[in-house]
């Protein structure tokens, strides 16, 4: 089998991540904490400034149908990296389930822009290529908070990079800047509670999103089942290693 | 004697498991605290007694501070689960105060092994959308919730741990009495 050289430094970037990422699989593993802090800060300066402020007048500007179309519209889009993710995780079922979402929300949906498919049953598989790496072993994996983008892992950051692309290599020409200004709102609003939540709840904000994101991950890994026991980790830790 | 046997097991399938009632009984609360007009202090009264009653606020305080709680002495342990306490609840306070058509469904009650069970319930939006709500329990009580996959008492944790080390225990029970404040602040009228 022949590799192109773009390949290879992938699989070898992937191998060495891998291998370099000591501690217990799914857990938080942040090596360069301060650099990622310093990110986290710069990122959210901006959110604070810009992005948040630009979602909640989205929010606010925007009828409920005319949002929930346009968040339909670019997850459409997106839905390309979960029907591909899932043929590639040896799960088929998966693949098919989300190929023929992408197929009858293109069509019915009025190019995604009715939900079609969730009505008849279809529901999101919601896989990524972060979890085909981890079906595939790469359970162990170090942190990055990437600016405006927001918390990945080394094993994470090529579903960061394709969500981020598909709707510009979907649409070419068409993804303007106004397209990209809409695509931009509409996904700040979509986890403008979860952010709001954490702002309320947390105490160091840094640590909360990074904790949160690796335990989202491992439920998704998991497709919202992950083993029940691992609930229990913590109270074995205190109490019955005594 | 047939009869009374049916009775019985009727009586027994339609309770359910002790978790299973302890959850039940909690989100019963949470819908009256989401419905009542009632100010926050008088919520926060009813949720207060709730949270005692299916809370393991001591096993959540131990976790929570990890390390730190073994340095504590029994009367601060008392002050920290006191503190805690009044946190939880200030926060379902908080957080359920307006009724907009949600529902819970218990989902399934599993033993995992002696007295540690896992109640998995669902909590339904107006909109059908669902958030996964998974109570664990040790010894007939509530030690964590884990919401969509993502663990509060692992989310507490870290939190504390990380402010623990950045400003010590002093620094935790202020930033904690903040939030508490914050809560009450942000429902007065």
């Amino acid at each position: 089998m022949r590799l192109s050289l773009v390949s290879r430094v992938v699989l070898v970037a992937l191998a060495s991540g891998c291998a370099l990422s000591p501690g217990p699989e799914y857990a938080v593993y942040d090596p360069v904490e301060s650099v990622n802090r310093r990110s986290y800060e710069i990122s959210e300066a901006l959110d604070r400034s810009v992005l948040r402020p630009l979602a909640v007048g989205y929010r606010k500007v925007m009828p409920t149908f005319a949002e929930k179309a346009v968040e339909n519209f670019f997850t459409n889009i997106r839905s390309t990296e979960s029907a591909l993710s899932g043929f590639l995780q040896g799960a088929p079922k998966r693949g098919f389930r989300d190929t023929g979402r992408l197929f009858v929300n293109s069509t019915l949906g009025i190019g995604g822009l009715l939900d079609v498919a969730t009505a008849l049953g279809m529901e999101p598989q919601g896989e990524d290529l972060g979890q085909v790496l981890a079906s595939w072993g790469y359970t162990r994996s170090r942190y990055l908070y990437v600016p405006v983008l927001g918390p990945t892992t080394v094993r994470d950051l090529p579903h960061l990079i394709v969500r981020a692309s598909l709707p510009r290599l979907a649409m070419h020409e068409n993804y303007n800047g106004w397209v990209g200004t809409l695509d931009l709102a509409s996904t700040r609003a979509e986890v403008l509670m979860d952010t709001d939540v954490r702002d309320e709840t947390s105490l160091d904000p840094y640590t909360f999103t990074r904790e949160a994101f690796y335990q989202r991950r491992r439920d998704a890994v998991f497709n919202g089942e992950p083993p029940v026991e691992a609930g229990f980790d913590l109270l074995l830790e205190e109490f019955d290693e005594e | 004697m047939f009869r009374i046997v049916l009775i019985v097991l009727a009586f027994e399938f339609a309770i359910g498991s002790e978790p299973e009632r302890v959850v039940s009984e909690f989100h019963d609360e949470l819908l009256s605290s989401m419905k009542s007009d009632a100010a926050f202090v008088e919520r926060y009264m009813v949720l207060d007694e709730a949270v005692g009653k299916a809370f393991d606020v001591a096993t959540i305080t131990r976790i929570s501070l990890g390390k730190s709680w073994r340095e504590q002495s029994a009367e601060e342990r008392l002050g920290f689960s006191a503190l805690l306490r009044e946190l939880i609840v200030a926060t379902y306070t908080s957080r359920f105060s307006n009724f907009n058509d949600q529902s819970f469904e218990t989902i399934e009650a599993t033993e995992v092994r002696d007295g540690r069970w896992v109640v998995k319930t669902h909590l339904v939006k107006k909109d059908g959308g669902i958030v996964r709500l998974d109570y664990y329990f040790r010894d007939g009580l509530i030690f964590n919730v884990v919401a969509d996959g993502v663990s509060d008492l692992s989310l507490r944790r870290a939190d504390y741990a990380s402010i623990i080390g950045s400003e010590g225990l002093g620094g935790l029970r202020r930033s904690i009495r903040d939030s508490i404040e914050e809560y009450r602040s942000s429902d007065a009228p």
